[in-house]
């Protein structure tokens, strides 16, 4: 394959974010956003048996592998009407939180330090992902969790328990600099004193924001995503033929903000900093934070028979995927990431970024990469900043 | 979607390897990985610097099968590539074994 061809196949494949922002006397006056995402790589699912599929999800989606298998999974026993117990369903759910706590830590450890001129820290990432890992391989009894109807967990014979204290332990001692991180976050004038007392990598990020003016940077006024209505993302899914609703998903009609800050818009501290900031740049970071524990609903929606929803909140926000079977194959597959509903054309990037204003070239670069980083896409993005 | 392309290790540094998908080459960390990396193993990378995981070669060459049925659905002029037997060779292994 010649050197030009194989890049044309590699941006086929490899997904990214183009964002061209425009500026005109100190503001951002508009901005494109141009999504190259493989969006129907879920296409080679149709076709193959429901547990070959099953197999494929994680080796296709590897980085966020447990997500996608989980909904997968949920999908397909909802569409199939099994599935596993409650013990079972929470293990997975553990899994899937698991995976949530890498990301986030990515984030934080290496993407908020690059945008703000400081310096990441990769060692500690690399020190969590060990620890991650150990806690992973202590869920189920095998690698192959991912089983039709469910897999053997383990025992819990303390070692899991300890093993999150420990993570629990160095997330208070590396990111809050050795004060607990829940007493941190639990109200704004304790939050502000810790990011001017504390000289971690992740207090310098903020520090970095709030000394630049930024902290209300980039706030949207889009519809925060709480409880969707599941039989309403199962028809549009149904009905999805040529996958624009994948591609521009809304919710009744309503474009939505998924992610961190959904989860977490009733924390008294949130309504604090959204009464002073807006939902700008300081609390979309902040919302970041209390990510490193998301919570439920993960859950599995039956539709009729053959027909299922797996719907899984991970980091970046829900993760759909909508299945049809017949007779053990899969006839139909889609799915939906929390990047559509965030990166959409009329979603809280867009929403929030014009009309702010834009100091130098360098800082609203920074800034508009870190709310980029704050809001989370999935994929790369390429920052194009012109002033006219 | 994050797809995640399973990339060959055609050379090593210190703490870096040169890996190659699809013809393309990029020199990228391996701090982030808790297992020796050898040449002709398969790896994950994120955010285009990082290997974060190394892929059974079952595993990759089951991956890049599924991205090349998916390119073919996608239009795209796809050839089969030498990647699982230059894997093989890169290994140490005998070719078509």
């Amino acid at each position: 394959m010649a050197g030009e061809e194989s890049r044309a196949v590699l941006a086929t494949l490899e997904a990214s974010l183009a964002l061209r922002v425009r500026v005109e006397g100190g503001r951002i006056v508009g901005l494109e956003i141009e999504g190259k995402r493989p969006l129907q790589a879920a296409r080679v699912l149709e076709g193959r048996s429901v547990e070959a599929a099953l197999a494929a999800l994680p080796v296709m989606f590897r980085l966020c592998g447990t997500a996608q298998s989980v909904a997968g999974l949920q999908a397909v026993e909802a569409a199939l009407e099994c599935g596993p117990g409650p013990v079972g369903r929470a293990a997975r759910s553990m899994l899937v939180t698991v995976e949530a706590l890498e990301q986030s830590l990515w984030r934080i450890l290496l993407d908020w330090p690059r945008c703000a001129d400081g310096q990441p820290d990769a060692a500690s990432l690399d020190h969590f992902r060990r620890k991650l890992r150990a806690l992973q391989r202590g869920v189920f009894t095998d690698r192959r969790w991912n089983r039709l109807g469910g897999a053997r967990v383990k025992a819990d014979d303390g070692a899991l328990r300890a093993t999150i204290e420990g993570v629990d332990a160095d997330i208070d001692e590396i990111l809050f600099g050795g004060v607990r991180g829940a007493e941190v976050l639990a109200s704004r004038p304790a939050f502000e004193a810790w990011i001017g007392d504390t000289r971690t990598a992740t207090a310098s990020a903020l520090e970095w924001v709030y000394s630049n003016g930024l902290a209300d940077f980039g706030g949207a006024d889009v519809r925060l995503a709480g409880d969707f209505d599941t039989d309403y993302v199962s028809d549009r899914l149904a009905g999805d033929d040529n996958w624009a609703y994948c591609e521009r998903p809304e919710h009744h009609g309503e474009v939505h903000q998924t992610g961190a800050l959904a989860r977490w818009s009733d924390a008294p501290l949130v309504r604090a900093l959204h009464g002073e900031h807006g939902y700008g740049l300081v609390e979309a970071l902040r919302e970041h934070m209390l990510t490193l524990a998301p919570e439920e609903p993960n859950g599995a929606t039956a539709i009729t028979t053959g027909r299922g929803l797996g719907s899984v909140e991970t980091a970046r926000g829900r993760l759909f995927h909508w299945v049809e079977v017949r007779e053990g194959t899969v006839a139909r597959y889609r799915t939906l990431a929390p990047t559509e509903w965030n990166f959409h054309p009329d979603g809280p990037l867009a929403a929030g970024l014009v009309g702010a204003p834009a100091g130098d070239a360098d800082t609203t670069r920074r800034a508009v990469d870190l709310l980029v980083t704050a809001i989370d896409p999935c994929v790369g993005v390429e920052l194009e900043l012109a002033e006219a | 979607m994050c797809v995640a392309i399973p990339s060959l290790v055609v050379e090593l540094g210190d703490s870096t390897a040169t890996v190659e998908r699809f013809e393309e080459r990029i020199v990228v960390s391996l701090l982030m990985l808790d297992e020796p990396v050898e040449l002709g193993d398969y790896l994950i990378i994120q955010a285009g610097a990082y290997a974060v995981e190394k892929l059974e070669p079952e595993e990759a060459e089951l991956s890049l099968a599924l991205f090349r049925e998916w390119l073919r659905m996608a239009g795209e002029d796809v050839r089969e590539t030498e990647l699982p037997g230059a894997a093989a060779e890169l290994r140490g292994e005998t070719r078509g074994r």
